[in-house]
């Protein structure tokens, strides 16, 4: 009956962020009656690729053929109604709406009763919908915000299906689901797949990957890489293929040992989050780079804001030896001489509608002038100074940072913390989306705080950078420790990639 | 292009005052009427310098014309026990409400315009039950108090405070950097919601000495004493180009420049004999065209 085998055809898909290229040129086919793999790592490309594919962005270049027809969606109704539905990596579901009225989001058509909606209809339909994949449990009339993680995740698997899709893209679903619930959708993908339907799945457990798909595609830095079939691979190929064979090792650190003092300026210990992280414990001493790697949603973020007292930790401490101090309140960190720069570089670690000279005082208000006068000479001061230690690329120091290039917005937003003479930097993410040569400014820039006797975490989802950089790193995984390498030579990505995933 | 934008006030002033000037032949810079648009001024100005504090963190306070009447009206029925009270009646009832005003909205983080658009309405009713509905009069010898040159003094005096607060201190540069971005604040160390409560303070303070300088002048405090006036400090504020969202864009003059422009254009009008009702439309007119030049329409970040 069907004289084409393909499902979806990409052809030469590309999609540019302000600062990179997120998908570069992708082509690709996939057919009928078939799981698809994708993976790669973090910042690839996968996720950005899907959602193209599920009308949620749209291309740049590049042109989609769905089943033999011209497929340009608008918006993830568009794709819907072409039969092509997504299980989104991060929550897909609207807050403060019920079970039910999260399902059937967008077909209340269907549940019409003398031109009302019928709650009972739709109620009625939800509980045989959630009953049908065991969800037992949940009450289609209480409110989605009331259940858990897993629990929405299913109801989203649950929505997903019911608009009955040819093509199912399930995005890094199965990290938030325990056993029975990937037991549950791995049934579902393979009968998707026995009706001749097609299903992608993007998952960092590259093992349940092989497992379940008939192809794999391979993404890194936004380009596809290769499509391998799981009967001629194992995870190690794979892995090698993910994380490509060159690597560039001229900008990192030339020093081959770890090298710091044996003073502790942080001790964290047993120190716990909730839905975030477990027991993390350790030590940062004098002129260390500490690197914390991992999953994106491994807990490493949170961590780091906790680490600067902006997310309350819900047990444990965090202390200063050398000061003999405990820190609770927030603005003790900053006072105690801890920085941070956010991943979230443009709300939380700059004002885009100020200066230069008034982002980089910011931190340091408080330090500045006697008294209440804060002269103006004293702040321009400050600001120069940073300016030119960090290379930056301006007009004047009064010039606007919305008008900046990324890598000079995050030279502000590390200027601040240099300004205040921080003893402890916490830099999360300090080269995400910004080019190489910034980069490598950045990693000159450590060297020297190392040199000075400062102390620095970094957390990463780059190892390349970890392990070029960092004097000691700790790997998470799903909030917990995992490893703990030294710096040394013959450290591999390939080491430390099987104890994050 | 920066510049420009700038001088866009002061031109403003200059033409409302070529064209009044003009057009009352004169009549607008009489000694006498100068005198009468001082004392307009004087209020938008003295109260527009606090609300600046609370603008530049990108929030309003519309609660300022019912508590200019509550102010008003305390100031005045105190002065049935002692006249020394008077003052500091009216300077309490506006830190009080400030204070109210910046707590509700950092612990119940409701949104600042519903906040003080809610005490607005709380304000009048008690300036309403306060003064009967009906005015309390004050006894005839605080009638000598409102002079000219007090005047001039207080609002001189306050004016190099403000700016020098808004310019030179923690206060003011962690005003503006709300404005232009709390969340960095907050991760720089900016204490917000003692800021804000300060910033709410300040506004309701000065607002409450305009309370006590009201009855000064006019001898009693009424109950529709205040109506419409948080509008017309939002409006002069604006026209004399305080951005709405706040931020470094933020300037002190701008309650100066503003509140001169607003008096000057009330005053124009009225001696114009351009009716009431008329007057409210041009002022929404202005008020709009202000909005539109100072709206800075990059700021708004498309996000995607």
């Amino acid at each position: 009956m069907h004289t084409d085998k393909t499902m979806i055809r990409l052809e030469g898909l590309s999609k540019n962020f302000v600062t990179t290229k997120a998908v570069c040129d992708a082509s690709l086919s996939i057919e009928r009656g078939e799981i698809r793999g994708l993976v790669g790592e973090n910042g690839s490309g996968k996720s950005t690729l899907v959602s193209i594919i599920a009308g949620i962005l749209k291309p740049d270049e590049g042109s989609m053929v769905l089943q033999e027809k011209d497929y340009k969606p608008q918006n993830l109704l568009d794709a819907n109604n072409a039969k092509v539905s997504i299980i989104v990596q991060e929550m897909g579901t609207i807050k403060g709406l019920s079970v039910a009225a999260n399902l059937f989001l967008g077909k209340e058509r269907n549940f019409k009763k003398n031109g009302f909606l019928s709650l009972k209809k739709v109620n009625t339909e939800a509980r045989n919908l959630l009953n049908k994949y065991g969800g037992y449990t949940i009450e289609p009339d209480s409110d989605i915000s009331s259940l858990s993680f897993e629990e929405r995740k299913l109801v989203e698997f649950e929505k997903a299906l019911y608009s009955d899709p040819h093509l199912l893209i399930v995005d890094e679903t199965t990290t938030a689901l325990s056993q029975d619930g990937r037991e549950i959708l791995f049934g579902e993908m393979k009968k998707l797949k026995q009706q001749d339907k097609t299903v992608i799945f993007i998952s960092h457990d590259l093992g349940e990957v092989i497992e379940c798909c008939d192809r794999i595609t391979v993404m890194k830095d936004g380009r596809i890489v290769d499509t391998v079939s799981t009967d001629a691979i194992d995870e190690n190929a794979l892995k090698e293929l993910m994380v490509g064979r060159e690597l560039e090792h001229h900008y990192y650190r030339e020093d081959v040992k770890a090298s710091y003092k044996q003073k502790i300026v942080l001790r964290v210990r047993d120190l716990n989050m909730e839905g975030a992280f477990r027991g993390i414990s350790f030590d940062l001493h004098e002129g260390e780079i500490l690197g914390i790697g991992g999953l994106t949603n491994c807990g490493m973020h949170q961590l780091g804001k906790a680490l600067f007292g902006m997310m309350k930790h819900s047990g444990g401490s965090i202390e200063l030896p050398r000061k003999n101090k405990t820190l609770k309140e927030q603005t003790s960190f900053i006072s105690s001489g801890i920085g941070y720069l956010p991943k979230n570089r443009d709300q939380e670690g700059l004002m885009l509608f100020s200066s230069i000279k008034d982002n980089i005082c910011l931190a340091s208000i408080d330090k500045l002038g006697k008294r209440f006068f804060i002269p103006n000479k004293e702040e321009r001061k400050i600001a120069e100074k940073g300016a030119k230690q960090l290379n930056l690329k301006m007009s004047s120091i009064d010039q606007l940072c919305m008008y900046l290039s990324g890598g000079n917005k995050q030279k502000v937003s590390i200027a601040k913390w240099l300004a205040r003479d921080s003893d402890i930097l916490i830099l999360d993410c300090p080269t995400r989306g910004i080019d190489v040569s910034v980069k490598a400014s950045i990693y000159v820039l450590m060297q020297q705080l190392k040199s000075e006797g400062k102390s620095i975490i970094m957390i990463s989802e780059e190892l390349p950078e970890l392990i070029g950089m960092s004097d000691r790193i700790i790997i998470l995984k799903n909030g917990e420790i995992q490893a703990v390498s030294d710096r040394n030579e013959s450290l591999l990505e390939e080491d430390l990639i099987h104890y994050m995933i | 292009m920066e510049r420009v934008k700038r001088l866009i006030p002061f031109i403003g002033l200059f033409i409302v005052i070529v064209v009044f000037g003009a057009l009352t032949r004169g009549n607008l810079v009489s000694p006498r009427n100068l005198k009468l648009i001082f004392n307009q001024a004087l209020f938008l100005m003295i109260s527009g310098l606090g609300v600046t504090f609370v603008m530049a963190q990108g929030s309003l306070d519309l609660s300022q014309g019912s508590l200019l009447g509550i102010s008003s009206a305390m100031a005045a029925t105190v002065t049935a026990y002692n006249t020394a009270l008077s003052l500091p009646a009216a300077l309490a009832t506006g830190f009080i409400v400030g204070l109210i005003n910046g707590t509700l909205l950092v612990k119940f983080k409701i949104p600042s315009f519903i906040v003080t658009l809610c005490m607005l309405f709380i304000l009048r009713g008690m300036t309403v039950f306060a003064t009967h509905a009906g005015s309390i009069p004050i006894p005839l010898e605080m009638y000598n108090l409102d002079s000219f040159n007090m005047k001039i003094i207080v609002l001189v005096a306050l004016i190099i405070l403000a700016a020098f607060f808004f310019n030179y201190t923690r206060l003011g540069k962690y005003c503006k950097a709300i404005g232009s971005g709390e969340l960095c604040a907050r991760y720089s160390g900016v204490r917000i919601s003692r800021v804000k409560i300060l910033a709410y303070i300040i506004a309701g303070t000065l607002c409450g000495l305009c309370g006590f300088l009201n009855i000064l002048r006019t001898g009693a405090a009424d109950n529709k004493t205040g109506i419409l006036f948080e509008i017309d400090i939002l409006i002069a504020l604006v026209i004399g180009g305080m951005p709405l969202t706040g931020g470094s864009g933020a300037r002190i003059q701008s309650a100066i420049i503003g509140g001169l422009i607003l008096a000057i254009l009330s005053n124009g009008m009225i001696l114009l004999g351009v009716r009431i009702e008329i007057q409210q439309a041009i002022k929404g007119i202005i008020f709009l065209i202000a909005v539109y030049l100072s709206f800075e329409r990059e700021n708004v970040v498309m996000i995607k």
